[in-house]
């Protein structure tokens, strides 16, 4: 019944021969924005990456693991690595999800800002967000996925997914684009996650202590479902940190870095590291615990360095589907999320020159202290992380802010 | 099935496990089971074991084959049950139930994830003569769900809901799994662990002792466990 309401909608504005068809359209145009983007394209492409995540590892997490089997020792790791291989081809072969603990599905709904248009003709976020609770309600029936959404006290469980808060949906705006890119992940939330508030003193090191504890903490036994995508979140404040983390645990692809060199290359760092515990597959001896570490950082309190990590798990469950202005869909498996614009830093403002000023007297006088915006003669703002006009002059003073804060001196 | 599984032992065993397949079972061993098993985790333990509810289906008669897991299943309109994948929960939140849930039930085999900690091995399977399996990954949920041949009964599902309701599977070649504990309470994982502890110190080496602000509870000692 749905479908023949869809197609209704969709034929709706093709080319109709008769002058008054014409004049139908030319009105409907004038007086709703080219609204082809509809709310029934919104759930159908909802409910089928649904199928999708649930369904097919994307082949970014599959490469890396079979990588990671070709340089495993361990037997029993490789063994368990293998069988996850068959798992998740019989998986597709059936169309059958890879883990009954389908986690806990939720959306990353990315809305461009020549969109908002079309979105509002057809009812607005209030619709969309409608749109994905019956997606997330219909799949959990269909696919089938466990309905593992239960209220916290009661463990009231409605056996669709759908409850207070859930699924959440976290949101994103895109510049110049006139499409809305949502994404599902579906990743279970038990082991593998923690938090804690560091300090500037605590420096690298302290980052690289509290990764490798909570590996060894989740990794014995293979409680994280290694070898996870490890997503660190660093900066922002508590609750911000966590969500950088999951972040870029659940939406970035294995291979991908991040576009700050000294971000990129700790993701190295960590990744190498969290390979030398001795730990493999399901905690036996062995070496494949981090398929890739992904790193996003936010600008955080000036007295503090608080750090979250997330283990993406061997069923590393994504999908993105992108409704573009004429209502066409099309999918993927990577979220494409952190673009520039989602990392910008700086933003040009009237005081830029006076704040530009400032801040070559605290170089000058200090050596050490970077403001990554700079404000250039005509008032624009160069934002490093776009590439726009970092020069390597950058990277340098960065170094030694990092070596400063790794050597225990307050701010 | 992958080269490296060919250097395994395998193991065909069919429900209700009898006392001489049990006592042949070695850790790290791969087996595959055929017969009924039946699910439960703690919607099931509380309602049996603090409730006092029992099942409308006596199961103890049935099979001696507990899986920590709760299907990804849906019912349909005609009432026909929908399995898709199965997989194990974490086990080791369960060991307060199992001492009494072995005595009343007769349970001599669990399938779960990750094991229990080596004490209850010692202190509530070995006098039971039970072992523990583990599955593969985590986790094989489709290759397990094609092991799945129906759906015999499920109780309390309107008390508990699909997640946590008792699910009566019939199942044919269900694996891989992996033999965790045996019957004299020897543990793969932990011997696993004893090993990599080895390695943790220099894992650490050159790093800050700890970071500035502790945590209370927390411990220095990264050979210990979590669970």
């Amino acid at each position: 019944m749905r479908e023949s309401q869809t197609a209704a909608v969709v034929a709706h504005p093709l080319p109709r021969p008769s002058t008054l068809g014409f004049v139908t359209r030319l009105v409907t145009q004038l007086v709703t924005p080219k609204a082809m983007l509809d709310i029934d394209a919104i759930e159908r492409a909802a409910y089928e990456i649904m199928f999708r995540a649930a369904i097919d590892i994307p082949d970014d997490y599959r490469k890396g693991v079979e990588a990671m089997i070709a340089r495993e020792e361990g037997m029993l790791s490789a063994f368990v690595l293998e069988a996850m291989l068959e798992n998740w081809q019989a998986a597709s072969e059936d169309r059958r999800p890879m883990c009954a603990d389908s986690g806990l599905p939720r959306f990353f709904v990315k809305v461009g800002n020549d969109a908002l248009g079309a979105l509002a003709a057809a009812g607005g976020f209030i619709a969309l967000e409608e749109a994905l609770r019956r997606a997330t309600a219909r799949a959990t029936h269909d696919i089938p996925l466990r309905p593992n959404r239960v209220h916290p006290l009661s463990r009231k469980d409605n056996n669709n997914n759908v409850g207070v808060g859930a699924p959440e949906i976290d949101y994103s705006f895109e510049p110049g684009a006139d499409w809305i890119d949502i994404t599902t992940v579906h990743k279970g939330g038990l082991f593998g996650t923690d938090y804690r508030m560091l300090f500037p003193g605590d420096g690298i090191d302290g980052i690289k202590r509290f990764f490798l504890d909570v590996l060894l903490a989740f990794g014995k036994r293979g409680l994280a479902c290694q070898p996870a995508i490890v997503g660190i979140g660093i900066g922002g404040s508590k609750d911000t940190c966590m969500v950088l983390g999951k972040q870029a645990a659940c939406l970035r692809p294995v291979g991908s870095r991040h576009p700050d060199p000294e971000v990129a290359s700790l993701e190295d760092e960590l990744r190498e590291l969290g390979n030398r515990t001795g730990l493999g597959a399901m905690g036996f001896e062995g070496s494949a615990t981090v398929v890739d570490c992904m790193i996003e950082i936010g600008y955080t309190h000036t007295g503090g360095m608080p750090v979250s990590m997330h283990c993406f798990c061997l069923s590393s469950r994504r999908a993105t589907a992108r409704v573009a202005a004429d209502g066409g869909i099309s999918y993927r498996t990577d979220p494409q999320w952190f673009t520039p614009y989602l990392r910008r830093e700086g933003i040009a403002w009237a005081g830029a020159e006076v704040g530009a000023a400032a801040n070559e007297m605290t170089i000058a006088n200090d050596g050490a202290a970077v403001d990554r915006t700079t404000g250039t003669a005509d008032g624009r703002v160069v934002d490093e992380t776009t590439g726009a006009t970092a020069g390597e002059s950058a990277t340098e003073p960065r170094a030694r802010a990092r070596s400063r804060a790794a050597s225990g001196s307050g701010r | 099935m992958g080269e490296r599984a060919q250097k395994l032992k395998q193991v065909r065993l069919t429900t209700p496990v009898d006392e001489a397949a049990l006592g042949a079972l070695e850790i790290g061993q791969v087996v595959y089971l055929d017969g009924l098993i039946y699910t439960a985790r703690e919607g099931v333990y509380t309602r049996y074991l603090e409730a006092g509810a029992r099942p409308p289906i006596d199961f103890t008669r049935l099979t001696n084959v507990n899986f920590h897991c709760a299907p990804a299943a849906s019912i349909g309109a005609d009432g026909r049950y929908n399995v898709g994948a199965v997989t194990a929960t974490a086990s080791f939140r369960f060991a307060k139930y199992l001492g009494r849930w072995f005595a009343e039930t007769g349970t001599r085999v669990v399938i779960g994830k990750g094991g229990m900690a080596a004490e209850h091995y010692r202190t509530l399977f070995v006098p039971r003569g039970a072992v523990y399996l583990t599955t593969v990954g985590y986790g094989t949920g489709a290759l397990l769900g094609r092991a799945i041949r129906g759906v015999e009964a499920v109780n309390w599902l309107d008390e508990l809901g699909i997640a946590q309701a008792m699910w009566i599977l019939r199942v044919e070649g269900f694996g891989p799994l992996l033999v965790e504990s045996d019957l004299e309470g020897r543990s793969l994982f932990e011997e696993m662990n004893a090993r990599i502890a080895k390695r943790v110190e220099g894992l650490y080496a050159g790093l800050i002792k700890e970071p500035a602000l502790r945590r209370y509870g927390e411990s220095g000692d990264k050979t210990e466990e979590v669970i």
